[in-house]
């Protein structure tokens, strides 16, 4: 430990003093002309030069400021916010120039700084970090080259490389080099950054299935599940079609089509009730269920289950459809509210599907429950009460909690009309075994241009009105031959794929297209008619009514995917439940605890975007989302019931923001121990949109050994003692040192804890109080830090490099292609917009939508 | 093919298949008219992708006179049907957990973001020999292990439940014929399609071309498929008195692994096909092994902790049981000189999720087993010279896979 202390204080005295300062911001104080530094995320280097310069406060303060009370001070008689669009012109404009200037001489100016800076390390031989800059490619074709020059550009731009302790490049030399690879490596970039033609994944396949159709189908099973690239699985590189791809669309449209024409009678609507005595009869006599007011009682909690004696088992729903379950349930015995989930499963198969139907909150007072639900044949509902014991031994004369199932009244299917939406929407009310080819002409004449999500051409329309023809004479009958007909539209290139084609005279695309991004990047599904409608009156690439639009969008419930499938692949929790809790360290870590730690996350974003609250608020907040569970967990007093709520934090509580929210503390730990490592890189990336590369070849990990005296901060302090290890890990550390207080399962730790074993041939033991924790450290600037408040407050001070990743991943969301060194500045424009109109969430999307990038191919 | 015996079948079948009887058990009918011919090879890989301890893995002595390695215990009867390799690994095949990715393809960087996946070892042989059989490949296991020629994952089948139903069942006279119909409408709605893509081809960018030339393939693929799949249907399915398995849980490692296998060895006898792979089984989870609490994963995690070691252990010998219960099943069924599998893992110290010095084994197929090929633990041999090897030995005429500098060194065919 003393040891990691010496070696810290060093980078403190070192960091800010020996480094030399920002080139650009040398070059403002020089009044050299700068090249183009505003393609580059710090932009807080920049301000603070330019604060020196002009005499401006800071960026963060600045805005403040404007916000409050507009006090700012004036430049050329202009407010600061307007001056410091002023300002970004000027350089802009600048560095365009000297971009020109700078365009020919990348080789020479090149190969000569790396003669003198670089090659004593990554050269041929040395090839430190993996870096071979004598096979460097000066076209700087393909991606990963194009990437290895972004790193290259920024480890100079940072002044990280040469490393400190090596002889230091003049400012000039930085200056000419930076220049010389800027304007080739945005050209390069450019030509790789178009978005390309990208097929619906699985989840926005489903959702258009279902909006065009009126269909709710699950394709999980069919579909291969999509690959991501650059954390998106909407990214148009990464989906790919293959024969199997290609097999399993033909065959779920082949499903879809067949479940939205529906002939034959309509299905009775039955109203019946089951109860499970039968099943839990044999269990009253050992107590482990009992019989109260009618109520089937148990006292065990068995989580995760698929298995429940307490079910409408022994009447199953005859047919598939929509079904109402109306029960009462009550607690028996228990101090205060309990919870219990329903499962809605299918035994029809060879193998049982489980659904999960909601999660409730029961009291003591009996009351009635109601839900529904589309449910398979023969399907059954389950019950399983929460937040009970698992294993329960009763002793006589003693009372248990439990929660009480009264029989289940179902009725169904639920039938709004007769044919279903679905079939009418197509087929009107026209006797299917009377068609005729003039009818299934109609029907693909208005199905076609839906399914494409534009008007279709004559010439597309007619191949399928000629495939289902050819089908209808090959002897089959209207209904087949128009399911063919409807199956090869769902097979189409242009219903599977985000078609854009390229114009000749701009790169904008049309407004069809805009309808589609706009759907596909607010509800992972198509446009609806309204979109469709100011699409064909060329309304809706006007500013004001995209802007209404996207207001519209984001009220409307199919939003919801934006925050589920966003917050799924930013903030990782898709991977929710990749591991499981030490139930021996963590015995708490139940159900409903697993579930709300999904609500919390998905609700903070859901409650940003509704409320337009800033995006700092993810770094930091007085507020959180929680129930009771939650705040149990966290230890704060005061919220009762299951229902998410806004809640203002403590003054002191260690939570607020993401970062400290136990889903995402979940998933970068393993369900046993934390790494400072991986949860680092987790904030590098996601945060502070620093990518980090693996660890160089030849780098053997190590292999982590918690037997010893050796903590894993003594074994990384190490580390970082190497110079080649530290470039990396003096960044990836230090947020990783200060989550160490929270363990896996997201809870604050002061000490580390320890299953000890006491019997060895019976593996039994109990769990000890390990070392304490120490979540001090010293960020890759130089600020030491005590604890995750602290922590917290850097980062605040680096809010700007925070909206510029956020902006990247929604913007890489929003466009289905990542972002790269040629989209930076379009970045920091949507971001600066943001900040000027108070750093909203939903600002932000506004700013996206509106931007440029948003409407180009 | 040598009429199996009841008693040997059930033996191996394991818990999920009551009294089966199938037509390898016969003296006579289809499956021994084609005794006569050169029984087909196959290939199968198994990937347990968070590895397994090192120690209790690979032996420490070298050749043929190794002494088994604790994991390596229940093959002792098998000891001349199986190498066991060290000191191999894919060259530039990091990134920890992704490595899966890359078991079969050997496709560098898969911890990349800008990785893009090639062709599986599975699918390039499919490629190859998969017309001889009504199922060209089969992809099990929660996480898949195959990848097509564009670096598409090919979805694994999860349940042996559904997987038995597609091999084995062969559904009602009217359910045929409607399969039969959708197969030719099928063929009729490709070729529409293509066309439909033809038209859209000459609208696009030469970026968006490359992307659509995937789907063109991917179309006349599907049509030939479709072809094959009609021709297929034709010929019954093999019957076999094999009660379907049922629902197995996840965390039931074992069983989970064991229903596999079964399938496995079922889909190989009847020759439905000739190349399977099996992905990962449920690692998220507590396994249900007596004396295992915590979450596979995590125990993979133990940093030499010895309680988390002692119950990791018990799920990695578990596992290893399980395997070679597998090969002894092959070889009652006189399997196994025939079919070459390959049982590995993507990391070779889940601890350190270390992608180099991977447990390796090779079993059966037609070599001379019976020794452990020792590489340099600090220089790793090429892993995808093995795949070589297996491609040369089902009679594929290559001498490359992926970044493979030859065949494998000291491994010779019978």
């Amino acid at each position: 430990m003393r040891f990691a202390r010496i070696s810290q204080q060093i980078s403190i005295v070192k960091t800010p003093q020996l480094r030399p300062l920002p080139a650009r911001a040398r070059v403002i104080e020089q009044g050299i002309v700068p090249h183009c530094t505003l393609f580059h995320p710090p932009l807080d280097r920049v301000q603070s030069a330019l604060g020196r310069w002009f005499d401006i406060p800071p960026m963060r303060s600045h805005i403040g400021s404007l916000m409050e009370n507009d006090q700012s001070p004036t430049l050329l008689g202009l407010k600061a916010p307007v001056k410091w669009l002023v300002i970004q012109w000027l350089l802009i404009f600048i560095g365009t120039k000297c971009g020109l200037m700078a365009a020919a001489p990348l080789k020479p100016s090149a190969n000569h700084f790396f003669e003198k800076h670089c090659l004593e390390c990554h050269d041929a031989d040395s090839e430190k970090g993996g870096l071979n800059l004598e096979k460097i490619d000066y076209a700087m074709s393909g991606r990963a080259q194009t990437d290895l020059w972004t790193r290259i550009f920024d480890r100079i731009e940072n002044g990280e490389m040469p490393p400190p302790k090596q002889a230091q490049p003049i400012l000039e030399e930085r200056e000419a080099i930076l220049a010389a690879i800027q304007p080739a490596l945005t050209k390069a970039d450019q030509s790789g950054r178009e978005v390309v033609l990208r097929r619906l994944n699985r989840i926005e396949y489903q959702n258009t299935i279902r909006e065009l159709l009126a269909v709710e189908l699950d394709f999980n099973d069919l579909l291969p599940e999509d690959q991501q690239a650059g954390g998106f699985d909407n990214n148009g590189e990464a989906l790919a079609v293959s024969t199997e791809q290609m097999q399993a669309y033909l065959a779920a449209a082949r499903r879809a089509i067949n479940a939205a024409i529906v002939t034959g009678e309509r299905p009775k609507t039955e109203t019946f009730t089951v109860d499970s005595i039968r099943e839990v009869q044999p269990y009253f006599a050992d107590g482990s269920y009992s019989l109260v007011d009618g109520r089937v009682v148990i006292f065990t909690s068995s989580d995760n289950s698929s298995y429940s004696k307490i079910s409408t088992r022994d009447r199953r729903i005859p047919v598939r459809g929509r079904y109402r379950f109306r029960f009462q349930a009550a607690t028996q015995d228990a101090e205060s509210n309990l919870g219990f989930t329903v499962s809605g499963s299918s035994f029809s198969g060879l193998e049982a599907t489980h659904q999960n139907l909601g999660y409730y909150e029961v009291s003591a007072e009996p009351k009635t429950f109601e839900i529904e639900a589309l449910l398979e044949a023969k399907s059954a509902i389950q019950f399983f009460a929460l937040g009970l014991p698992t294993y329960l031994k009763k002793k006589p004369g003693v009372t248990y909690p439990g929660v009480g199932f009264g029989a289940v009244e179902i009725t169904g299917p639920l039938i709004e009309q007769w044919p279903p939406e679905s079939h009418q929407r197509w087929f009107g009310t026209m006797d299917l075994k009377q068609g005729t080819l003039d009818d299934a002409e109609r029907i693909l004449r208005s199905f076609v241009p839906r399914a494409f999500r534009r008007p279709a051409a004559e010439a597309e329309v007619a191949r399928f009105v000629t495939l289902t023809r050819t089908v209808l004479e090959s002897g089959r009958t209207f209904e087949e031959s128009i399911r063919a007909g409807l199956i090869g539209v769902l097979c189409s290139p242009n219903f599977l794929y985000l078609r854009e084609d390229p114009l000749p005279d701009t790169t904008r695309i049309t407004e069809w297209e805009l309808a589609s991004r706009l759907s596909y990047f607010l509800w992972s599904g198509p446009p609806d008619e309204t979109l469709l409608d100011l699409a064909a009156q060329n309304e809706l690439s006007k500013p004001a009514v995209l802007s209404a639009q996207v207001e519209r969008m984001l009220g409307h419930a199919r939003s919801e995917a934006l925050v589920k499938q966003f917050t799924g692949q930013w903030l990782d929790l898709r991977k929710l439940d990749d591991t499981t809790p030490d139930q021996k360290l963590y015995p708490k870590f139940d159900e409903l605890l697993q579930v709300s730690l999904l609500w919390e996350s998905e609700g903070y974003f859901r409650e940003m975007l509704k409320s337009d609250l800033p995006i700092t608020d993810f770094l930091d907040a007085r507020w959180a989302m929680l129930n009771q569970r939650l705040a149990k967990h966290y230890g704060i007093p005061g919220v009762k019931g299951m229902e998410l709520r806004k809640v203002s934090l403590p003054a002191d509580s260690v939570r607020g923001g993401v970062l400290t929210q136990a889903a995402l503390l979940k998933v970068t730990a393993n369900g046993t121990t934390t790494s400072p490592v991986l949860r680092g890189v987790w904030v590098l990336e996601n945060i502070l949109g620093q990518s980090t590369p693996p660890p160089p070849p030849n780098t053997a990990g190590i292999e982590p050994d918690i037997r010893g005296a050796e903590t894993v901060r003594e074994q990384l302090d190490k580390h970082r003692s190497s110079e080649s290890c530290n470039v990396c890990h003096q960044k990836i550390d230090p947020p990783g040192f200060a989550l160490e207080s929270f363990d896996p399962v997201g809870a604050y730790r002061e000490h580390y804890l320890r299953w000890n074993v006491t019997n060895v041939e019976h593996n039994w033991g109990g769990v000890v109080k390990g070392a304490p924790v120490d979540s001090s450290g010293v960020t890759s600037t130089g600020e030491p830090f005590t604890n995750i408040r602290d922590f917290k407050k850097w980062l605040l001070a680096r809010s700007d490099n925070f909206s510029h990743c956020l902006t990247e991943k929604l913007l890489s969301y929003a466009l289905g292609r990542e972002m790269g060194f040629s989209d930076r500045a379009a970045i920091n424009q949507i971001a600066t917009k943001t900040r000027a109109k108070g750093n909203g969430l939903r600002s932000l999307i506004h700013a996206i939508v509106q931007s440029e990038t948003f409407a180009t191919r | 093919m040598k009429p199996l015996s009841r008693r040997t079948f059930l033996r191996g079948s394991g818990v999920t298949l009551a009294l089966p009887l199938l037509d390898a058990m016969l003296p006579q009918g289809r499956a021994a008219t084609t005794a006569a011919a050169m029984p087909p090879r196959r290939f199968v890989a198994i990937n347990i992708p968070l590895g397994f301890i090192p120690d209790h893995f690979f032996p420490q002595q070298t050749g043929r006179t190794y002494e088994l390695s604790r994991y390596l215990q229940p093959g002792a009867a098998l000891r001349q049907d199986f190498t066991v390799f060290s000191g191999t690994s894919h060259p530039s095949v990091d990134g920890g957990h992704s490595a899966e990715k890359s078991f079969l393809t050997a496709a560098p960087f898969p911890g990349a973001r800008t990785f893009r996946n090639t062709i599986s070892l599975d699918q390039y042989l499919a490629g190859k020999i998969g017309d001889q059989t009504r199922f060209a490949s089969l992809t099990l296991g929660e996480k898949t292990l195959s990848w097509s020629a564009n670096g598409v994952a090919i979805p694994a089948e999860q349940s042996p439940a559904k997987v038995f139903t597609r091999l084995f069942l062969t559904g009602s006279p009217t359910e045929v014929a409607a399969r039969q119909r959708e197969l030719q409408e099928g063929r009729s709605i490709m070729d529409t399609v293509l066309e439909d893509a033809r038209a859209m081809e000459r609208r696009v960018s030469a970026v968006d071309r490359e992307k659509l030339d995937q789907f063109f393939t991917a179309i006349r693929e599907t049509e030939k498929q479709l072809t094959k799949t009609a021709q297929w249907s034709q010929t019954p399915k093999p019957t076999v008195s094999v009660k379907p398995p049922g629902e197995i849980s996840s965390l039931d490692l074992v069983g989970t692994l064991r229903g596999n296998f079964d399938l496995m060895r079922l889909a190989l006898e009847t020759d439905s096909t000739r190349l399977i792979t099996l992905g990962s089984t449920g690692y998220g989870n507590v396994p249900r092994i007596p004396g295992v609490q915590l979450g596979y994963h995590g125990l993979s995690h133990h940093g030499k902790n010895p309680d988390m070691l002692r119950q990791l252990e018990l799920i990695e010998q578990a596992t290893m049981t399980a395997f070679f219960n597998f090969l002894t099943s092959l070889k009652s069924a006189n399997l196994l000189d025939h079919t070459q599998v390959l049982l590995g893992s993507n990391l070779g110290n889940g601890s350190g999720h270390l992608t180099t010095n991977l447990p390796i084994l090779l079993a059966g197929g037609g070599y001379k087993h019976g020794q452990h090929l020792a590489f340099d633990a600090r220089n790793n041999y090429p892993l995808p010279n093995l795949f070589v090897s297996i491609a040369q030995r089902l009679g594929v005429e290559t001498d490359k896979f992926a970044s493979s500098t030859g065949t494998m060194r000291g491994l010779e065919q019978v």
